[in-house]
């Protein structure tokens, strides 16, 4: 394997990874934070929230990347909300016409989508100066970064809230759930306590490799 | 930033592209956007009003579970009318027929404040015992585990099962609207046992019911013998 064939293809799948856990968007970036405190209080919602957003993410990463040498300067950010924005109502459609209940236990969230600074970001930071190839990877992995982040969320927040799991009923019926973790401000302790553990880990990875 | 301060070093004063260029790429974008949205629409319409009909139909079948068949009505000025798909905001009834073509009730659309949001209700009306027999949270955006057990809580939904509505005058009855209160044991026919920690929730049920109730059931018992008859 020489040098100079496995580096394209290397450094396409680290754009792919660093989404994941290096650059994750949720907890390493903290964008996006209004769906991630909104919307995690069950697990069918965050999986709903996170495919809309790697939708969102992947198509608009496409056509920016597709137009980045055609657009003006000045008026790019007007037309990524646009594109965005198309892709979101897009969305919007697709998950009504897939199922009502999801739709309707989103509700306003998924038109919010057009205002997660994630999408934005990535749009004006990678797929306005990169390739086609290398901003779906970065999309996707944007994407699938932000959906595991806040389908951790859920989990917490589902379990200890409701005491299920999809609406699967886990700890027996004696289970008295902590009604504070479904609300808002559940949301903020769960993901206090998981940045506080990440950055931890982190830190420890970081001293160990020095 | 870096590439930002690259750029403006290059090129000292970027020339100003002209703003027919500018207006012409955003035109096309739009255009693009607006045929990909069109397109979208007209692909997943079919589905999304299948999918409200099913959800119709599941909700109604919940309030009047012995129900086979049914015909449709909206309440226009005053007056029940077959609804033929030319309004679109009246207030909308269900007259459930079961296998022998009897009327079983009339699902009524129901909407008022709630804590958070407007709260959306069916519930089922049987005339023949002027009660409410069946209560469906149709939509709601109430407190998570609080508010929102309005639509999920059993013992709060059997209140509804058996919901004494007549009116005053009918049969000798005359007391007056639904009541709410708080933690009651010995409930009257006409009175809600209210969900603790969401009492203003439980009480927008009740007083949405209260509001639906007053303009619906005159309109219903005086056009009583065109709703009871079975569709064809």
């Amino acid at each position: 394997m020489s040098a100079t064939l496995d580096t394209a293809p290397a450094r396409t799948m680290d754009e792919f990874l660093k989404g994941l856990w290096k650059e994750n968007p949720v907890f390493v970036q903290v964008l996006g934070m209004c769906p991630v405190l909104a919307v995690t209080n069950t697990v069918t919602n965050s999986l709903v929230m996170g495919a809309a957003t790697t939708f969102v993410l992947m198509m608009s990463a496409i056509m920016v990347s597709l137009t980045r040498n055609w657009i003006p300067r000045q008026v790019r950010i007007a037309t990524y909300i646009l594109i965005i924005a198309t892709f979101v109502t897009m969305a919007d459609y697709i998950i009504k016409a897939v199922s009502l209940a999801a739709h309707q236990s989103l509700g306003a969230f998924i038109s919010l989508i057009v205002v997660n600074c994630i999408i934005l970001g990535r749009a004006e930071a990678f797929s306005s100066k990169h390739g086609v190839k290398d901003s779906v990877m970065d999309a996707l992995g944007m994407g699938i970064g932000f959906t595991l982040a806040i389908v951790m969320l859920g989990i917490v927040r589902e379990s200890m809230g409701s005491g299920t799991l999809m609406g699967i009923p886990i700890f027996g019926s004696r289970y008295e759930p902590w009604v504070i973790m479904i609300l808002p401000g559940g949301a903020f302790f769960v993901l206090g306590f998981l940045l506080l553990g990440i950055n931890a880990f982190n830190r420890r990875q970081a001293a160990g490799g020095a | 930033m870096s590439e930002h301060d690259t750029h403006t070093a290059q090129t000292p004063e970027p020339p100003r592209p002209d703003s027919m260029r500018m207006v012409l790429t955003m035109g096309a974008v739009g255009l693009l956007a607006s045929i990909l949205l069109v397109a979208t629409y007209t692909w997943t319409a079919p589905y999304i009003a299948a999918n409200q009909a099913a959800y119709l139909e599941s909700s109604i079948l919940e309030v009047l579970p012995s129900s086979t068949s049914r015909t449709d009505w909206r309440l226009v000025g005053g007056e029940l009318v077959p609804d033929d798909g030319s309004y679109t905001i009246e207030p909308r009834v269900f007259a459930g027929f079961r296998d022998d073509g009897t009327l079983e009730g009339l699902a009524i659309e129901a909407q008022g404040q709630g804590y958070a949001d407007v709260i959306k209700l069916l519930y089922g009306y049987s005339p023949d015992c002027g009660c409410i027999v069946g209560l469906k949270v149709l939509e709601s955006r109430e407190t998570p585990g609080l508010g929102d057990k309005i639509g999920k809580d059993p013992d709060f939904l059997s209140n509804f099962d058996d919901l004494d509505v007549r009116l005053s005058g009918a049969d000798g009855s005359t007391h007056g609207p639904l009541e709410l209160i708080k933690q009651g044991s010995n409930l009257d026919a006409w009175q809600i046992d209210a969900i603790s920690g969401a009492t203003i929730s439980s009480q927008a049920v009740t007083d949405i019911l209260n509001a639906t109730n007053a303009t619906m059931l005159p309109v219903i018992h005086g056009q009583l013998d065109a709703i009871s008859q079975p569709p064809d």
